[in-house]
This record gives C-alpha cells, sequence and structure tokens, in this order.
C-alpha cells in the first residue's frame, strides 16, 4: 500500500515537472557530503562515505509548490550504495489554510536538537556523532493548518507508520542481547492505525504557546521479557509496537537580553499487565520529558546555549532500560560558537548526564573553503563512565557543498 | 512705466525672501524634512545583492529579498535569502512594537524545517555578517528620533551641493558619539553618513551612490556602501529592483516564514 501510494505521487510529480510551462521555474538545488569516521580509540577508519541530496521544487498555477527531494549515500569502506525518495509533497495555501499532503517531514518544538513535542516524524540519529546531522525520517501524511487572527489549529493525520532506526550495535554495546529487533511486525497501514496529531499555537505576553496533542504508536517497539521460574533467567521475549498518546506543550520567548525556551510532554504509553514473572524493559507508566534552555549572544558575536533535559523515561539514547527498573534521567547539554571571521567557525557542544556524571564533547572548526562549500574537522570525546561508553572517541572529518 | 517697474521690484523682493528663508533652514527641519533616511525603502519591497568584503579584498555575494511595511505602531520586516544555495529559503521576520518598545524576532532555517525564536538585542549586532545592524539593514533608523540636529557649512560632495549636519544622540545609550549627514539638497535625501564611537573615532561610514529617479519623481540610490573604518571592511548593497508600494500583511507572518 505505502510503495503504490509512492509509486502514484512520483508518478504525478513526473507528469507535472514534465509540462513545459511549469518545467521552465524548476528549482533544483542539493547537497553534496564526504564524510570520514576514524575510530581514535580503536585506531582504525570505521566510516568512510559520501552522502548526496538532491531537491526539486516548483510553484504551482496557483498559490502552492511541489517539493521532490531523494537521498543517497555509497559506502567506499563497505562499497555499497543507496538512492531513495525522501520528501515528495505537494502544498496548496487557501486563504486562510495551508494543506501539505505526501510524504514529509514535520518539525514541531522550540528547543534546540532535542524535542519532547516533535511527534511525528521517528529520529535517525545515526548521523549526530558521525559528522552527518540527527534527522527525521519522512512520513506520508496530510498536514492542514487554519490561520486565525493570533492562533493557528494544525492537524495531521499520519497514513503509515514508520519505525525509528534501531542501532543494534549501540544496543549490543550496552547490554542488550539476544533480541531479535530486526524483524518485529509493524502496524498494518488501515484506518484503525492511522496517527494524529493536532497542534494549537497563539502568541501572549510576547511569548509563542503551542500546545499538542498526539496519538499514534511508539518510535521503538517495547520490549516485554518473559522470565523462567526455575532458572531466574530470561527466558523469551515479547516485542511489539505499542500505542502511545502524548500531550505537549512548548514556549519561545525573551527575557531581554537572552532567548528563552521550554518543552514538554506528558507521554502515556499503551500500560501492559504483567504477571510477577515478566518485566517492562519499556516505560509501562506515563512519564514526563522536558527541556527547559536559554542563549544569548555576547557583542563580539560569542553565541551561548545551555539546555536542562529531563526524561522520565530514563536515557535519551537508549529506548530501553535493561535493569527493568526507570529512573529518569537528567542532562545538561551546551552549546559554543564562535564566528573568527568570514571563513572559521569554531563551536563546542556538549552534553552531560548529570546522574551517572558522564559527558561526551564534540568540539568543531568549520573552515569555507569557498562560499558554498566547508570543511568540518569535529573530534567526539566522552568522558566519564556511564550511558555514553558505547561511543568510542572519533575524528570525524567532513567536506560539503550546496548547489 | 513706474508702475510695472514697482511690481517687478516687489516681485523681486518676495523671490528674494523665499531663498533667504529657505537657505536658513535648521538643521532640525533638514532632518525632519529628510528623505529616504532609511537603507531600504520605508514601505515596500527590494531585491538586492549583498556583498561583503573583508580586509583582504575577499568577496561573499548574497541575493535577497526584503520586505518592509510601517504604520505608527508597528514597524514589520521580512528578509529572504535567494542566492547562494547553501542559505537558499532562510528568512527572518522582525515585528518592532513601538509603542511597546518591544522587537519580536523569528529566523527560519529550512535544514532546521521551522520557525527559531531570537533575542531582540540582536538588533544591535551585525547582521549576518555584514557591517550592518539588523536594524540597519532593515532600515530602523530614526534619526530625527533619536538624534539632535546642528546644521553646519554646506558643501559639494560628489558634484551634488549638500547640507552638513551634525548629529548628537539625544540619550546616553547611543554607541556613537556623533554623527556627520551630508544631505543632498535638491532632494532632502542623505548622501553620506559617517558615524563616531564614542571615542569619537570615524568608525562607520555609509554612503548612497548612483542615484537614479523613479517614477514617482523620487530618487532612489541603486548602491548602499557601509564601511567599517577601524576593521577595513565593506558591505555593498547593490539594489536589483525597488518598489514603495503596499506589501499585503501576510507576508510579515509566521505563516509566510514556513512556506
Amino acid at each position: 500500500m505505502k510503495k503504490a501510494i509512492v509509486l502514484f505521487l512520483l508518478l504525478v510529480f513526473m507528469v507535472v515537472l514534465a509540462q513545459p510551462i511549469w518545467a521552465a521555474e524548476i528549482n533544483a538545488g542539493g547537497e553534496l557530503k564526504s564524510i570520514l569516521n576514524y575510530n581514535l580509540q580503536d585506531d582504525q577508519m570505521i566510516n568512510a562515505s559520501t552522502l548526496y541530496k538532491l531537491k526539486l521544487e516548483t510553484d504551482l498555477g496557483f498559490d502552492g509548490k511541489m517539493f521532490l527531494s531523494f537521498d543517497g549515500n555509497y559506502s567506499l569502506l563497505q562499497q555499497t550504495g543507496s538512492f531513495e525518495l525522501d520528501e515528495a509533497y505537494v502544498s496548496v495555501y487557501l486563504p486562510t489554510t495551508d494543506l501539505t499532503i505526501g510524504r514529509q517531514v514535520i518539525n514541531w518544538g522550540t528547543a534546540d536538537g532535542i524535542n519532547p513535542t516533535n511527534y511525528i516524524n521517528p529520529v535517525d540519529s545515526s548521523g549526530l556523532f558521525t559528522g552527518d546531522e540527527m534527522k527525521q525520517k519522512p512520513v506520508l501524511s496530510t498536514m492542514a493548518t487554519y490561520y486565525g487572527d493570533n492562533f493557528s489549529l494544525t492537524g495531521v493525520t499520519v497514513f503509515d507508520f514508520v519505525p525509528a532506526n534501531i542501532d543494534l550495535d549501540m544496543l549490543l554495546e550496552a547490554g542488550y542481547q539476544g533480541f531479535d529487533l530486526s524483524n518485529v511486525s509493524e502496524p498494518a497501514s488501515n484506518l484503525e492505525n492511522m496517527e494524529f496529531a493536532l497542534k494549537l499555537e497563539t502568541r501572549a505576553g510576547g511569548y509563542d504557546l503551542k500546545f499538542s496533542y498526539f496519538h499514534g504508536f511508539e518510535d521503538f517497539p517495547a520490549i516485554k521479557l518473559l522470565y523462567d521460574p526455575q532458572t531466574g533467567f530470561p527466558a523469551g521475549e515479547e516485542i511489539y509496537y505499542r500505542r502511545v498518546n502524548k500531550i505537549g506543550f512548548a514556549t519561545a520567548g525573551v527575557i531581554e537580553p537572552v532567548g528563552v525556551w521550554a518543552e514538554a510532554a506528558y507521554v502515556i504509553p499503551e500500560e501492559i499487565q504483567l504477571s510477577p514473572l515478566e518485566v517492562m524493559l519499556s516505560p509501562n507508566e506515563p512519564y514526563i520529558q522536558a527541556i527547559v534552555g536559554s542563549d544569548y549572544t555576547f557583542k563580539g558575536g560569542l553565541y551561548v546555549e545551555g539546555q536542562y533535559i529531563y526524561y522520565g523515561n530514563g536515557s535519551f539514547i537508549m529506548p530501553y532500560n535493561v535493569s527493568g527498573e526507570i529512573e529518569p534521567g537528567h542532562y545538561l547539554l551546551g552549546r559554543l560558537s564562535y564566528e573568527i571571521n568570514e571563513n572559521n567557525r569554531v563551536e563546542l557542544t556538549g552534553i552531560t548526564n548529570l546522574k551517572e556524571k558522564c559527558s561526551i564533547l564534540m568540539p568543531s572548526l568549520t573552515y569555507s573553503l569557498t562560499q558554498v562549500t566547508d570543511l568540518v574537522i569535529s573530534p567526539v570525546f566522552t568522558a566519564g563512565e556511564g550511558e555514553f561508553d558505547f561511543l568510542p572517541s572519533m575524528l570525524n572529518i567532513s567536506v560539503r557543498t550546496s548547489f | 512705466m513706474y508702475k510695472k517697474l514697482f511690481f517687478l521690484i516687489l516681485a523681486g523682493l518676495l523671490l528674494s525672501t523665499v531663498f533667504v528663508f529657505a537657505d536658513v533652514l535648521t538643521g532640525e527641519e533638514i532632518l525632519d524634512s529628510l528623505k529616504n533616511d532609511q537603507t531600504l525603502t520605508t514601505s515596500g519591497f527590494a531585491t538586492i545583492n549583498l556583498i561583503t568584503e573583508n580586509n583582504k579584498g575577499q568577496r561573499r555575494v548574497h541575493k535577497l529579498k526584503i520586505y518592509r511595511k510601517e504604520d505608527k505602531n508597528i514597524e514589520k520586516q521580512l528578509l529572504e535569502y535567494i542566492e547562494p544555495a547553501d542559505v537558499a529559503g532562510t528568512k527572518f521576520l522582525s515585528l518592532n512594537y513601538k509603542e511597546k518598545n518591544e522587537n519580536q524576532m523569528w529566523l527560519f532555517l529550512p535544514a532546521l524545517g521551522r520557525e527559531r525564536r531570537i533575542a531582540g538585542h540582536m538588533t544591535e549586532e551585525k547582521f549576518m555578517g555584514t557591517d550592518f545592524t539588523y536594524e540597519e539593514i532593515g532600515g530602523g533608523n530614526e534619526y530625527s528620533e533619536d538624534y539632535t540636529a546642528e546644521r553646519l557649512e554646506d558643501e559639494i560632495l560628489n558634484g551634488y551641493s549638500c547640507y552638513v549636519l551634525n548629529l548628537i544622540p539625544q540619550d546616553g545609550e547611543n554607541e556613537y558619539s556623533r554623527v556627520k549627514m551630508w544631505v543632498y539638497q535638491e532632494e532632502l535625501m542623505p548622501l553620506m553618513i559617517e558615524f563616531f564611537n564614542l571615542d569619537n573615532q570615524l568608525c562607520k561610514k555609509l554612503t548612497f551612490e548612483d542615484l537614479k529617479e523613479q517614477e514617482d519623481g523620487n530618487f532612489i540610490p541603486q548602491k548602499i556602501v557601509m564601511a567599517d573604518e577601524l576593521a577595513g571592511t565593506r558591505t555593498i548593497v547593490e539594489i536589483l529592483e525597488s518598489k514603495d508600494e503596499e506589501v499585503p500583511d501576510d507576508f510579515f507572518t509566521i505563516r509566510y516564514l514556513r512556506r
């Protein structure tokens, strides 16, 4: 069903783009990025790949646009590559309502980098520590936003469930062994399994206010362990995608001279009834995820940002708790950025787990080779022992260009 | 015959008083009468090339669309990057509520896919690596409100007869100790503005060049140059297209940022 809809959309785009009048107004662009990842601990190259993105956009004859993008990559070490459809959607702008239909990424929230109210698209964090970006996987959906005088109301329906990427190596490093997470059945694409979200936005007292709700499935499958009463060891597991409801709030504003924001979601997963021999590795009770942050730019251009992150479900990296006991996670995320001159920028990003007292530090230097081409050198270091142990110290080098 | 001669002399006297009065315009009167004292259009839109030049002469070129709308209560501004590819689609929206003295600003980054709220004090910071502040690039200068003017001796600048004004800030929060302005007499528009820092050093120089007459008879500079005299850098604004026409309020909304 999913493939049929995507193929249909592609066919529509190709027919439209082939029209001579509209074909003259297509804006084509994209990005090319080459990445090298070197494991400093093991002294070996772990990744050498080229990523590319192609974007096509055209205004429609009426008030609207079409957007098409493709993502590709080629790994020099593994000598494999891929080229896939990324986003493909049509937007129509009516007098009071904007509609977008198709395969798209919808971004909600006010915090920087981690957004508890960004419900719709699962996050692909595989590039987070390797010189790429944290991406979101597009989903086939309809988004309609009605704009009133000082408010807007957005409704989103998702037709086809898309799970988050599960980094099996990372789970193994963290001690999750023996789980087959590669073949978990996804919810079927039908009306009953459709996901939807609502968002009400307004502005009051100089602050942006966003209230939201989501009903759908969790991005990661829930794991229930069954213990053998004789041995006391796990004897099996049940793994499936579980329903979830989320209620969220986000705000952003300024308390001169600093920018401030806050974002929180109350997450209500489907509760699983457990027998005494069963343990959930996923949260089985409602929990809160929240972020509070602030930023400031000094005279001279030094940019400073700090965020406090509370994850009631434990870790913001690991979706499971091997102990079965969930203790909330507390983190600090900080960022410094300074432009030395128009060609050079230095940044330092750090994440600290306040409970386990371990950190990830990511300094980076960006050098502009040309106006549209950057060289980025960014090592990754970990400090302390704890949840970030899975991550080796690395050196990431990338060259990216836009066209 | 004597009657005709009498009326001729009277007419001559009357005309000469007009010229005398015109020539004794005070600095304040000239400042209050300024046209096109904004970096760009007061209300309307413009497409520009924004060229930054470092102290080694290396250049970067960005193409932008700028939309402005101003009434007595609120000043609205939208900037949209068109080129080059790495910044294309980036948009900046600013709403300045004059009575509340509150400036609300958002930056839309295509890679982020949503807008981000940014702090108001940024208006005094350099806009996107240029020699203009956020306030200056959008034409947020209100010289008649922020300065008192003293008229100096007239000068000829690049062949144009100019009034010369010495502007002193009205309050102590201004980053400049004084501003010197050359005003083209025929059109009452600035042709050059020198900014002096609190140490009375010439720190910035703003020039308006290549004057072109519009359909409505007004003159618009096709090239505006801001030079940072201390850093040795320059920012050049080449106006590719400019129209002083009403911009719909829809442009100055979060909705438009997201499109």
